[in-house]
């Protein structure tokens, strides 16, 4: 395994987060999820969320990814040494207050995130929805077919289905499609919100193993795995997020 | 010499004389270009020459000698009555010999013998328009010929080609004069249009229905249009005459009998009898056995009438100097690519005491998808309309990078310049594909009409372009030559976006391209309005009112309320964290499928 010295900067360094949800439609009722949220994810370390259903395991993976506003502190995210155009190793950003283009060169260059459910797109094929990702980067087409289609061999979708819109898919295709999405490209810093989830023991394995072979590659990963044995595969360490939990009634 | 008794010479007032005079002046001096004038009843119906009856008057003196033709015939109704009307009322030598006249006034051909230095000849003029065929408005075709914006004539002859393998246009050919002005030669055979390119003689242009008037100086040039691959071909007649035998004449069919028998003659009258005299001397050819002819265009002769006098030709200054086209080169800044290709500040536009949008700041960076969204009324589209220059700008500015790298400002660099934006640049795709397509031009005519406007002049490469795009748009090739009219809601917004994709644009503006289409058609134009947007890199600003749109092919979203921007960043962020209260209102009214 690719461990990195220790003196490399973190990939992700996250310090003291708030995040409250405030309810217009109920009254403007306020709802603290987070309080001084603080962690770090190393280059080929393998982090996993812990907490009770609603602790805010997945509003963290994505305020990460900048799909959630943050409040307060910061999350910076490091490119490592070598990256280049707007991600360059070095300063990094801090995803709480960046702005849009600069969230998404990091979702380009940086991070990449497999959400619980597919968001299926139209008349797109699995295959093409899978390739997307690396025709978004310049690979050419026909090259990023070629691993697209290695990929969903590998998690055992059908080659028959490959040209249909997963739309008409089982939940379980469905969120294998998701994951070959979301692996297909070799970014630094990879967040997985519970990847296994409807997956039979088969492809529960093979994700793992996928999980697995990206640390191996010096990949940092955050993730929540609700499946016991799959994080304790993967995962080096768990963080629990109850910890950073406001006091009850601290919220307004 | 004296006209009749109670009418001024020539029959005109003087002051309107005066007044068509003065718009002649400007007519020759800006060759090809309609000049107004404040057309008078003459004593014959409108649409029976009264311009040019006109225009005769105003010029005609008592030096002059008058010949009138009516389609080439000296001695047709109209011809005869217009001669008889100016010898009653300016006391005109009238003569039927070409050579011998100083002005010729015609009804729709210009005479075989070549015309001289010192003759004037009148067109008496249906349609003044060149342009009216495709656009039916005034205000825009005036436009068009201000900006010198071309490009629809060559649209009317695309679809000739597309439907008939060659320009069948064959009289009203269109010309472009001193190489700046399209101009309508009025319905003069093709055959005759290259008598006016640099010919010795004034020619002038009467419309009096139309109230235009628009001349042609001597050796003036005038190009009769056509593509590369299609050059213009004039007429062509195998045949002689069979009065006189001219070849290489203007010959109109006249039938003989009932039974289909017919015959071809010349239809300059003058021509053919003095053809025929210097062929056989001694012989007795008699003047008038050519009947009149029946020819397409308008237009019925007939006149009978009164009298006076006139003066001599106007000035003929040669062709005037052409304003110098191009943008106006307004705050040019530095290059550099780390600057967005739209800068918005304080943008609002104000209808009357109520504002449709203030306040409005935005950057727009090339290959970035930027969704406005908002109910009915929260001045999405009164945004996208001002950032699109279709409404003014009441305040802020709007600056844009050009494809030259210049920062302009849109406020200040005039339409012509925006308009070149259009042509080039940018794109508008409507909600309503019949406000962006013209719905009796072919599917290739439309397509192909921004590269026409952009200086295409080959048919062959605007149609194979045009037929690339509509594969693109998943048209079939076989309704290349089918108008609009025949399509689907959904073909027809998908040929919107080729027309607008065509020229490679930057910027493209989209006003709800997917309303209106049912739930499947809707699916697929999104899937192909993503792909292509991803697949040239371009930069769209979409208003939608449908959220699920914004997110599928938006990188950003602005929401907008009262004319307000309420919340903005990017789309997965304000769709699934939303913070002003507005945003949660909206995403929480989405219905789950």
């Amino acid at each position: 395994m690719a461990v990195p010295t220790d003196t490399a900067p973190p990939i992700l360094t996250v310090s003291g987060v708030d995040k409250t949800f405030t309810m217009h439609l109920q009254g403007g009722q306020r709802l603290a999820v987070l309080r001084g949220l603080t962690f770090e994810v190393r280059a080929g370390e393998c982090v996993a969320l812990g907490g009770s259903s609603g602790a805010g395991k997945s509003s963290i993976l994505k305020m990460v990814y900048g799909n959630y506003a943050v409040d307060g502190g910061s999350i910076v995210l490091r490119h490592p040494a070598g990256g280049t155009g707007t991600a360059r190793g070095g300063d990094g950003v801090d995803l709480a207050t960046a702005d849009p283009r600069q969230v998404l060169a990091a979702r380009r260059d940086t991070m990449g995130y497999v959400s619980q459910f597919l968001r299926c797109v139209p008349r797109v094929g699995a295959l093409q929805i899978v390739a997307e990702p690396l025709v978004e980067r310049g690979i050419p087409a026909a090259a990023a077919r070629e691993r697209a289609a290695q990929l969903l061999s590998r998690l055992a979708i059908p080659q028959r289905l490959w040209s249909l819109p997963p739309a008409t898919f089982s939940g379980g295709e469905q969120q294998r499609v998701n994951v070959a999405r979301g692996f297909v490209t070799d970014l630094p810093l990879l967040l997985l919100d519970e990847p296994t989830a409807s997956l039979d023991a088969r492809n529960r394995d093979v994700v793992t193993e996928l999980i697995l072979a990206k640390r191996a590659r010096g990949t940092a990963v955050l993730g929540i795995f609700h499946d016991a044995a799959v994080r304790d595969a993967v995962a080096d360490r768990v963080v629990g997020v109850e910890g950073f939990a406001p006091a009850i009634g601290a919220a307004a | 010499m004296t006209g009749l008794d109670g009418y001024n010479l020539g029959y005109l007032d003087e002051q309107t004389k005066k007044m068509i005079r003065r718009a002649l002046l400007k007519a020759v001096a800006v060759p090809g270009f309609q000049v107004p004038f404040a057309s008078r009843e003459v004593p014959m119906p409108r649409g029976w020459g009264t311009g040019g009856v006109q225009v005769t008057a105003a010029v005609i003196g008592p030096d002059d000698v008058l010949k009138v033709i009516d389609q080439g015939a000296d001695d047709t109704t109209n011809a005869v009555s217009i001669r008889s009307f100016f010898a009653a009322v300016a006391g005109a030598r009238t003569t039927t010999r070409t050579d011998e006249a100083t002005v010729i006034q015609t009804r729709h051909r210009i005479p075989e013998t070549p015309l001289a230095e010192g003759q004037t000849i009148v067109y008496q003029v249906p349609g003044p328009e060149p342009l009216r065929f495709l656009e039916p408005r005034e205000t825009e075709t005036r436009r068009l010929h201000g900006l010198a914006d071309y490009g629809l004539m060559y649209v009317k002859l695309y679809e000739d080609i597309a439907r008939y393998g060659h320009i069948a246009t064959t009289y009203d050919y269109p010309v472009l004069v001193a190489g700046r002005y399209l101009m309508a030669p009025s319905p003069i055979p093709s055959f005759d249009n290259p008598k006016m390119h640099r010919s010795p003689a004034l020619q002038l242009f009467g419309a009096g229905r139309e109230k235009r008037i628009y001349a042609v100086p001597p050796y003036t040039d005038v190009e009769s249009l056509g593509f590369e691959d299609h050059p213009f071909e004039p007429q062509r007649f195998a045949e002689a005459c069979a009065l006189c035998g001219s070849v290489g004449v203007y010959l109109d069919e006249v039938i003989t009998d009932d039974v289909g028998g017919s015959m071809f003659v010349c239809s300059d009258t003058d021509h053919c009898e003095r053809a025929a005299a210097a062929e056989a001397p001694a012989a007795t050819v008699p003047a008038a056995t050519i009947p009149p002819v029946e020819v397409p265009p308008v237009e019925v002769p007939a006149v009978e009438v009164p009298a006076v006098e006139v003066r001599p030709a106007a000035a003929r200054p040669p062709a005037a100097p052409i304003p110098a086209p191009g943008t106006p080169p307004v705050g040019v800044v530095a290059a550099g690519v780390a600057r967005p290709l739209l800068a918005v500040r304080g943008a609002g536009h104000r209808y009357g005491d109520r504002w449709g949008c203030r306040g409005v700041d935005l950057d727009l960076w090339p290959g970035e998808v930027l969704a406005v969204v908002g109910e009915s009324g929260s001045g999405k589209s009164t945004l996208l309309g001002t950032l699109a220059q279709r409404l003014s700008l009441t305040e802020g500015r709007i600056r844009y990078r050009t494809a030259g790298d210049a920062t302009v400002d849109l406020a200040e660099i005039g339409e012509r310049a925006v308009r070149q934006l259009w042509r080039g640049e940018w794109g508008f795709v409507h909600q309503d594909p019949a406000d962006g397509l013209r719905m009796h031009v072919s599917a290739g005519g439309n397509v192909g009409e921004p590269l026409m406007a952009t200086g295409w002049r080959h048919y062959g490469e605007v149609r194979a372009a045009a037929a690339q795009w509509l594969r693109r748009v998943e048209i079939p090739a076989e309704r290349i030559d089918d108008a609009p009219v025949t399509f689907s809601g959904g073909m027809r917004q998908r040929l919107q976006i080729a027309r607008n994709l065509v020229v490679s644009p930057r910027l493209v503006f989209m006003h709800e391209p997917t309303s209106g289409l049912d739930v499947s058609v809707q699916a697929r134009l999104l899937d192909l309005i993503r792909s292509l947007v991803a697949e040239l890199g371009l930069a769209v600003i979409i208003v939608t009112h449908d959220l699920a749109v914004a997110r599928l092919i938006s990188h950003r979203t602005l929401v907008m309320k009262d004319g307000r921007v309420v919340e903005s960043g990017l789309t997965d962020r304000v769709l699934d964290d939303p913070q002003a209260a507005y945003t949660q209102l909206l995403v929480s009214s989405i219905l789950q499928g």
